[in-house]
């Protein structure tokens, strides 16, 4: 089955959401996709995060022949000195290092500072995850004051 | 090096700051690679060179202090290397690596850019007592002006990227310095350390990782660089230092209730081996040090400054020692040395 809100990627998470009316309503959602959604589903969150790590860990089967064309790093190697080459080995060992991300760190998207020469439209969206991480934090907090005023300056900053 | 590294140590020595009687310091660091190089452990001789030719040039450029001063690591001696890392200017690893390298530091010692260490940049800041919201204000808008002039690695989804996948995202390392000996004479520092690791957080020693606790200081930093904001990171670090902070004090005032005699022993007798030695070494200094430094913090001892005391666990260091005398001395005369200096200090 493929994701229903980008219609590109292979669903692997089902979703069942409760409708204001008491109606159950299914959603099919690719990993990345159900990482956006997660925001709103606050309660099944962890829950299903959980599930994806657990499925993500282990040694990965394919990739460790991989070596980056720019500095010439491969996987093995990194396993041994723990270091990586270049910036690009993020994006060419993306499949070995985003597990030992979910594992080693606290989610895989950046929402913290960002440089002030980055392009107008990058700020924007990091702003939107800064301000998505923020309404996590809220509701985990039970703080619904604030998560609504959070949730409002998302629509808004979508909207614009 | 020149001479204002020789006689004065830094500012986070002094002292002061909120909560000084237990926090040493605070100190928080970001790490930075630029665009387009790459990371060390792949970087030959000669793109590190330009690398640090590049750092070196816009770090002067970007005027993120008062009175920066750069020096060349690949060219300075081991004495003046080491000097720098006995006093948290810069790392262990930066002081023993090899090619081109250097670090840039302010005049007060507060604060410090290291380049090509593990990441083409690792900014830090460091000051005394418990002020890392201060700390962090600070060394961001340092970071935003370096951003200024350098072109920094950074990904939409990854933040900004790290040689090692432990500091990716926002980059940060937020540690704060505690001096816990009533938690370690009472052997209850281990249940604290278990508590602190539950919440993502590490414990280290003195000079930072892999190096042994000595004299009763450990430093508490976050593990976490990715998922989460640097305010959240900082907030972890702040309330599980307060919880230390908190159990040290009831500690020690329990001490001085229920077992005042031996408290009163161990510190006069502490006081009175350093101001009469005449042979120390190292290890020796830094316990007896511990005692004497929590018994000026309870009142106990009244005419020594704590500012004096946290200097004396610096200067009684190898290095210190040595660019004291002028010379390499072996370390049968560095024990000689170093309780000379401590009796003239403590004495006067």
């Amino acid at each position: 089955m493929v994701c229903q809100v980008c219609n590109k990627k292979k669903a692997t998470v089902r979703v069942n959401e409760i409708q204001q009316d008491g109606s159950h309503k299914q959603i099919h959602l690719c990993d990345e996709c159900a990482k956006q959604y997660g925001v709103s589903l606050k309660f099944s969150f962890n829950e299903l995060l959980g599930n994806l790590i657990g499925s993500q860990l282990g040694e990965p089967k394919k990739g460790s022949k991989l070596k980056c064309p720019n500095c010439g790093l491969t996987y093995e190697e990194f396993k041994n000195v723990g270091r990586l080459g270049c910036a690009k080995d993020y994006e060419v060992f993306k499949r070995n290092l985003d597990p030992l991300l979910e594992k080693i760190q606290s989610g895989l998207q950046h929402v913290g500072k960002v440089p002030t020469n980055i392009g107008e439209r990058m700020h924007r969206q990091q702003e939107l995850n800064r301000l998505m991480r923020e309404l996590e934090v809220a509701v985990n907090r039970e703080e619904y004051e604030k998560a609504a005023e959070l949730r409002d300056a998302i629509h808004k900053m979508r909207e614009e | 090096m020149t001479g204002q590294n020789q006689t004065k140590t830094g500012e986070w020595l002094r002292g002061e700051g909120p909560e000084n009687d237990i926090v040493i310091s605070s100190r928080i660091r970001l790490a930075r690679n630029i665009a387009g190089f790459l990371f060390l452990y792949k970087a030959s001789i000669d793109e590190r060179k330009r690398v640090n030719d590049l750092l070196s040039e816009n770090i002067r450029k970007a005027d993120v202090a008062k009175d920066m001063m750069y020096y060349n690591l690949e060219s300075a001696n081991i004495i003046d290397r080491t000097l720098l890392v006995e006093r948290h200017l810069i790392s262990k690893e930066h002081a023993e690596a090899q090619g081109p390298r250097g670090v840039a530091i302010g005049r007060d010692e507060a604060l410090s850019i290291m380049v090509n260490e593990e990441d083409h940049l690792r900014i830090q800041i460091l000051q005394s007592g418990f002020i890392l919201r201060e700390l962090w204000q600070r060394v961001s808008e340092i970071d935003d002006k370096l951003s200024a002039h350098i072109d920094y690695a950074f990904h939409p989804q990854y933040g900004y990227l790290t040689a090692c996948p432990t500091n990716v995202g926002t980059g940060i390392r937020v540690s704060v310095m505690l001096h816990l000996p009533a938690l370690e004479w009472t052997k209850q520092l281990r249940k604290v350390f278990k508590a602190v690791s539950k919440m993502n957080l590490a414990v280290r020693g003195l000079y930072g990782e892999g190096t042994q606790a000595s004299g009763d200081f450990y430093q508490v930093s976050n593990q976490i660089s990715l998922g989460k904001t640097e305010e959240e990171i900082i907030s972890t670090v702040e309330s599980v230092v307060k919880q230390i902070i908190r159990y040290e004090r009831q500690v020690r005032q329990a001490l001085l209730t229920d077992s005042r005699s031996n408290l009163e022993d161990r510190v006069w007798r502490a006081y009175g081996m350093l101001k009469n030695c005449r042979i120390i070494s190292s290890e020796e200094t830094m316990d007896l040090l511990s005692s004497v430094r929590m018994g000026v913090n309870l009142g106990l001892i009244e005419d020594l400054n704590i500012g004096t005391v946290n200097e004396l666990f610096i200067e009684t260091q190898p290095a210190h020692l040595q660019k004291r005398e002028g010379r390499e001395i072996d370390t049968a005369q560095r024990d000689k040395a170093r309780a000379q200096l401590i009796r003239t200090r403590l004495c006067n």
